[in-house]
């Protein structure tokens, strides 16, 4: 994985960063923080699947979000899928009690 | 014409590779050949079929473990601020050009041009990511949550 493909994962997902050692991201959603992964800084190639991992996706789907087929929405609904997202109506119910 | 002299076990001491236990030799009499032509095999004649086999296990699993050379068990010096009081497991792969040291149980990796390197990028992380979630705790995801408490359970902090 190239860093100019890391760097559209950061716009697509609109993922927060911090400069470190690496570059961490963070992709946050309804102000919790739900998943996050890193480059090291440079231009050296990226463990692809390592970095797809922390995403929580399959090949197929991380393809899919370097290649334009997978949107920010689509993600979200991966994660929502996956129980990591608790979409906002199954918590308000309880927040309200 | 071969003739045969008859040696005790006991007088052999088994070669084993440093840090390895010694593969147990039933007592008995061992029966070699001696001649002009170097025979193929030695026929251990008291050796049961079951302790040749333990002997071959043993040896697998040896091989197994040399296999095994790049999991390492982690305890870096990551932080001033943090201890690793129990280590991380960590597997070394080959990975887009370079090396990768993961560690599953927190998915968290480091990366570089050699083992060094991914091995100091991943401690360098590992602070990272701690410190990071720790301060976003009432914020994280279940799965990240789960993460910090992975971390808990392998870091102290002892300064604050």
């Amino acid at each position: 994985m190239k860093v100019h493909e890391f760097s559209k994962l950061e716009t697509k997902l609109q993922l927060r960063t911090r400069n470190s050692g690496d570059r961490l991201a963070w992709f946050e959603h309804e102000g919790k923080v739900i998943t996050r992964t890193k480059r090291s800084h440079g231009n050296k190639d990226l463990p692809e699947h390592l970095i797809r991992q922390q995403l929580k996706l399959n090949e197929q789907q991380f393809s899919g979000l370097i290649s334009c087929s997978v949107t920010h929405d689509d993600y979200v609904e991966i994660l929502t899928k996956k129980g990591l997202i608790v979409p906002s109506e199954a918590v308000k119910p309880s927040e309200e009690k | 014409m071969h003739t045969e002299t008859c040696l005790t076990v006991s007088d052999f001491k088994p070669i084993e590779p440093p840090g390895m236990p010694p593969v147990p030799i039933p007592s008995g009499t061992l029966s070699r050949i001696s001649s002009a032509q170097v025979p193929e095999f030695v026929i251990f004649s008291d050796i049961s079929p079951d302790r040749t086999k333990e002997a071959v296990d043993r040896f697998s699993q040896m091989e197994e473990r040399m296999k095994r050379k790049d999991e390492l068990l982690f305890a870096p010096a990551i932080d001033a601020r943090l201890k690793v009081h129990t280590p991380f497991h960590v597997r070394i792969v080959p990975s887009g050009g370079g090396v990768s040291a993961h560690a599953p149980e927190i998915e968290e990796f480091g990366y570089g041009t050699n083992r060094g390197e991914a091995l100091d990028d991943l401690g360098k992380t590992i602070a990272e990511l701690y410190f990071s979630l720790a301060s976003e705790r009432e914020r994280l995801s279940p799965d990240l949550y789960g993460v910090l408490k992975s971390l808990e359970e392998h870091i102290t902090r002892v300064h604050p």
